[in-house]
């Protein structure tokens, strides 16, 4: 064993590390964000526990995790398919045919939308075998929580998608971390009241709050209730606003690159 | 009477990070010429075909192809044109046959399938055919041959090629150069061919023009073999 190579190779591993800024990022912040999650998840858990039996607890930790994936998958899975054509150096062929902005964003949408399909049925499936988790039970309108989420995990992901088009694949991180750093504010396992004020704030912005704090009832209180239709609705409008200017910045973003010749590099 | 220009670029200039990477380009291009682009690496040759496909934008200058500008026209013209660049590849993870059918959707290819096997037939990549290999499992010398497939797909009017022959075995690149040769002969196409090899761009086109720093420096119209046998003084 060579003490000097390995030395070298330490080295390298180091450097290779300090001069990737995602990975810098990864690192240091997603660690800060799971303890953010969770310790807010247990303060909430536990100032409930008298009050909430754990049976629609864990119903509900399993139904909001059901459906916090769709905006995960529905931002990972856009910004992934580009980071693929970029590594396989195919992103110029698509774009010089005659595809414009919007059939791709089209295209990135509805490939995403039939990932989400498969990946929820599968967790639908496992989460009644393993745990008699039953969705289909659950008696309400699942259409505007659905629509605010999906809409919200689409903007994240044509928005990480702008940014790796404009700066490069050293953004790459995003594309697998975005929407986890907003989770927080999403307010998944608890409500906005367990965030302290300024985070409480932030997640007013964040649409996907409005779905949770709606779907987090039903699911604990494990039958129909009736629809905040004024909140949900603003969530809606949240989530269309982000979407149309998420399209707006990748239009931008596709002209910058365009500008910068960094679409051409890819 | 004067015929008009295929592609009609004026004064096109363009700064990357403070670099001038195209320098006051002028050019006229007509119908069924075979313009060679020639120059040493980082000239400007890979830049100013990205530039003409819309894959970079312009400082200053005009780009306009069939007498319309490139700017608003741009689906229009990526119908009519195509590039065989051997710096790109096709997706790694799909089939020869399943990229293939992508761009042909992707160009309203009519007789998508007929199209396909016509083109890997006759690049020798027809063991794909009915394949299951992924691209990433194929030589360099096939990769870069189904980019030549891919760029032919939509009969593009204007063909751009980029260093198609980079990695091609000396036979291959023969029939490469040989197909080229036979496209702009009997079919007319207009075809921009950039490229280190002087003997292919001696073979092949009527037009050499030489670029360095983003500028072209000479034009050399090669219509006879003298005037091809003098490139060489030039480069």
């Amino acid at each position: 064993m060579s003490f000097i190579r390995i030395y070298h190779l330490t080295k390298y591993y180091l450097l290779t590390f300090r001069n990737n800024i995602g990975r810098i990022i990864l690192i240091v912040f997603w660690p800060f964000f799971d303890l953010l999650i969770w310790g807010y998840t247990t303060i909430y858990l536990q100032t409930n526990q008298n009050s909430e039996n754990i049976q629609s607890m864990v119903a509900m930790i399993i139904g909001v995790f059901i459906f916090w994936t769709i905006v995960l998958k529905a931002q990972q899975e856009i910004a992934a398919q580009f980071n693929e054509d970029i590594y396989s150096k195919n992103l110029s062929n698509i774009l010089i045919s005659p595809i414009k902005n919007s059939e791709i964003i089209f295209a990135l949408i509805l490939s995403s939308m039939v990932k989400i399909i498969i990946i929820s049925l599968v967790l639908i499936i496992s989460s009644y075998m393993l745990y008699s988790f039953n969705l289909f039970k659950i008696n309400t309108n699942f259409l505007y929580p659905l629509s605010i989420l999906y809409l919200f995990g689409w903007s994240l992901g044509i928005m990480v998608t702008a940014i790796i088009l404009r700066f490069g694949i050293k953004f790459e991180f995003l594309a697998w971390s975005l929407a986890l750093f907003l989770q927080p504010f999403s307010c998944v396992f608890y409500p906005r009241t367990t965030l302290p004020y300024i985070f409480n704030i932030i997640s007013w912005f964040i649409p996907s709050s409005y779905a949770f704090e709606y779907l987090r009832k039903i699911f604990l209180n494990n039958s129909y209730i009736q629809i905040d239709s004024t909140n949900l609705f603003f969530g809606l409008i949240i989530s269309l606003l982000y979407f149309l200017s998420s399209i707006i910045f990748f239009n931008y973003m596709m002209k910058s690159a365009k500008k910068n010749g960094t679409l051409a590099r890819m | 009477m004067k015929k008009n220009p295929i592609i009609k670029i004026t004064h096109l200039s363009k700064k990357i990070k403070k670099k001038i990477v195209l320098d006051n380009i002028s050019l006229e291009i007509l119908s069924g010429e075979v313009i060679g682009l020639i120059g040493p690496n980082g000239a400007g040759k890979t830049m100013l075909i990205n530039t003409l496909l819309g894959l970079i934008t312009p400082d200053f200058g005009t780009i306009s192809f069939f007498g319309k500008e490139i700017q608003h026209n741009l689906s229009y013209i990526h119908q009519r044109t195509n590039l065989a660049s051997g710096y790109s590849r096709l997706q790694e993870q799909l089939t020869v046959m399943q990229n293939l059918a992508l761009f042909a959707g992707l160009y309203s290819t009519p007789h998508p399938q007929k199209k396909i096997k016509q083109l890997l037939h006759f690049f020798q990549l027809e063991k794909y055919i009915n394949s299951q290999t992924k691209v990433m499992f194929l030589s360099s010398g096939e990769q870069t041959r189904l980019i030549i497939c891919k760029s032919l797909l939509n009969d593009p009017d204007i063909l751009f090629l980029d260093e198609p022959t980079a990695s091609l075995d000396p036979l291959m690149k023969k029939i490469v150069i040989h197909y080229i040769y036979k496209l702009s002969k009997n079919n007319k196409k207009t075809i921009i061919f950039a490229s280190h090899d002087l003997s292919e761009v001696k073979y092949l086109c009527d037009k050499v023009i030489f670029i360095k720093n983003g500028k072209i420096t000479k034009i050399i119209i090669t219509k006879n073999k003298m005037q091809k046998e003098n490139l060489s003084k030039f480069y």
